[in-house]
């Protein structure tokens, strides 16, 4: 890095240049993670943070939340299972309703069963328990001015339902907050009709031991049962949001590293003498590239920690609602792919380094 | 520290655009003797310095730099004699735009693996020797030409090198200044036992090598400074 860390400081205009395209390609990575972040919680939060391992689905419907039903006998089925340790019901409904203002309310209904292991707890107030009674999501809470003792009326059901508790962190379904009700409550909501849907449920939740097979399970109770991770995709919209938002990135990955590619090509064409002159003077091909590659990781470090902090403060700027939420993990990886990807395009260009020729320091063969 | 080439041959280029850049060039050069070899542009003045820098391989002939044959190593070993044991004068650009003349010496450790830092003291008592140690903190483009000569000068000296190969060093020199840089280099290649060759079609020079030889068509000659004024 002798020569390169004096070119950084000789060419400080171009490598700005260069690092402010890095920068500002950070920043939209870092953005579209924290949005994307953002879009699944909005998605499917309420599903990711449920306290079960694998959801079993209608075999005849799949793994698609909006779909499936299964009753009491699937339950019953499931849980005599090898390798199941617990198994519970689970209700999921779109509604609409009014709040206590008489403002219209989307809202995710979860039917559980208040005594079973899919039970929320309340970070406010209490607990399932009473028949009319729902604990909600603090997103409810906040967008709406629901509070615990109001009313959210159903109106296409004539139901209410009585909110007496909030949970501690936000839980959505299909980009609405979620209120968890008792189970029965959940089917007079999505059941109306009467006695037809007394022991109907969207899918059974289960908690698994090391014994556990998914495919026997789900033969033995005609569903299919899938990891609560791979259950994501049967949320309406996601798999469309997360492959729009992944093929955006990808793309910007590849622009960066085309782009710093192009910049080291022109830098190494420009060098030219001055590599012909080093290899006149000794220096080798090994020495060279090591330089150059090193010259490009710390403009690409620089630049990406500068786009990465300057997110940050975008990020921190972006009011509560908007479906965006920093994680540091993805985020970072983010940030590493800008710098591992543009460190692979300077590769791609500085390796014309080895055909310079030393004899252009003699002004070529005379 | 001797420059011995015995019945050196270069062929370039192929079919109807071969040329003949040297043609059985026998040269020695003793340790501390400077001589210049002068000749009309394409004769293969360069490329004499060329194959003796070990940056071309020779057609045929043997080529010994301070004992070691050149056709003897491979491209990594010939790579490295030209770091340690080989110092270069280059025409045009011949410096680094970013170094300043001090650390245009330092590289070469660097190249080596050395500290730069142990080699302090050497660089500044080179640029000393050559007159810019005032102006050691300074980038090219802070420089005249001459003073940029005078760094290459300081360079080519820094890893005590057996040999010194110039390549027009005063060409882009006014009359005086070529006759200062002619005298540093041949006062250095005295005092340190180099050998060194000087390629140049500057005649003002002349005067301070110790013997001329003259190139023509690959054909290296002895002349004296006289025959060729």
């Amino acid at each position: 890095m002798f020569v390169a860390r004096r070119d950084l400081r000789f060419a400080k205009g171009r490598f700005a240049l260069m690092g402010s395209v890095v920068a500002l390609l950070t920043m939209l990575m870092v953005l579209l993670t924290g949005l994307a972040a953002g879009l699944v919680d909005d998605n499917i939060s309420a599903v990711r943070d449920l306290p079960a391992d694998h959801l079993a689905f209608d075999a005849t419907t799949g793994v698609r939340f909006s779909q499936s039903v299964v009753d009491d006998a699937t339950v019953a089925t499931l849980a005599a299972q090898p390798g199941v340790s617990d198994a519970a019901p689970l209700g999921n409904a779109l509604v609409n309703g009014t709040g206590p203002d008489g403002a219209g309310i989307d809202l995710a209904l979860f039917g559980v069963e208040p005594d079973s292991f899919l039970a929320p707890t309340a970070a406010q107030g209490d607990g399932l328990g009473g028949a009319d009674g729902v604990v909600i999501s603090p997103t409810l809470a906040d967008k709406h001015d629901v509070g615990i003792g109001d009313t959210i009326h159903l109106d296409r059901v004539d139901a209410d339902l009585q909110v007496v508790g909030v949970l501690g962190d936000d839980a959505n379904y299909g980009h609405v907050p979620v209120a968890y009700a008792p189970i029965d409550l959940w089917r007079r909501v999505t059941y109306p009709m009467g006695d037809e849907g007394t022991d109907k449920a969207t899918l059974v939740a289960l908690r698994t031991t090391d014994g556990f097979d998914p495919t026997a399970a789900g033969s033995a109770s005609d569903t299919t049962v899938v990891t609560r991770t791979a259950s994501f995709a049967g949320s309406p919209g996601y798999a469309e949001e997360t492959g729009t938002l992944t093929m955006i990135k990808c793309f910007l990955y590849l622009i960066g590293a085309v782009l710093v590619g192009a910049f080291f090509a022109v830098w190494t064409v420009q060098r030219k003498p001055e590599i012909g002159l080093l290899k006149a003077l000794g220096a080798s091909n090994a020495y060279l590239l090591r330089d150059a590659l090193g010259q490009a990781l710390a403009i690409l470090t620089m630049s990406a920690l500068v786009g990465l902090v300057v997110s940050l403060g975008l990020g921190a700027m972006i009011p509560n609602g908007a479906p965006f939420a920093f994680v540091p993990g993805p985020v970072l990886l983010a940030g590493a792919a800008v710098v591992a990807l543009g460190l692979l395009g300077a590769a791609m260009s500085v390796r014309r380094i080895t055909s310079v020729d030393p004899l252009i320091a003699l002004g070529g063969a005379r | 520290m001797t420059l011995d080439l015995t019945d050196v041959s270069l062929t370039l280029g192929d079919g109807a655009d071969e040329v003949r850049a040297l043609d059985h060039v026998d040269l020695h050069v003793a340790a501390g003797e400077v001589i210049a070899v002068v000749g009309p542009s394409g004769s293969g003045k360069s490329s004499l310095l060329a194959v003796a820098g070990a940056m071309l391989t020779p057609t045929s002939g043997t080529i010994l730099v301070d004992g070691v044959d050149l056709g003897a190593i491979d491209d990594a070993a010939r790579t490295r004699l030209r770091r340690e044991r080989v110092g270069f004068v280059f025409q045009g650009v011949n410096l680094l735009p970013s170094l300043t003349a001090l650390e245009q010496l330092l590289l070469l450790p660097h190249l080596d693996g050395v500290r730069p830092a142990t080699q302090r003291q050497r660089a500044a008592e080179l640029l000393e020797r050559v007159g810019m140690a005032h102006k050691a903190d300074r980038r090219p483009h802070e420089l005249s030409g001459g003073e940029r000569q005078r760094v290459g000068i300081a360079r080519a000296l820094m890893v005590r090198p057996a040999v010194v190969l110039a390549d027009e060093p005063t060409s882009a020199l006014d009359q005086a200044r070529s006759a200062e840089i002619a005298a540093l280099l041949a006062d250095q290649a005295h005092a340190d036992g180099v050998a060194t060759v000087v390629v140049t079609h500057d005649p003002s020079i002349l005067d301070h090598m110790d013997r001329v030889l003259t190139m023509a068509d690959g054909v290296l000659t002895e002349r004296t400074p006289a025959t060729i004024r």
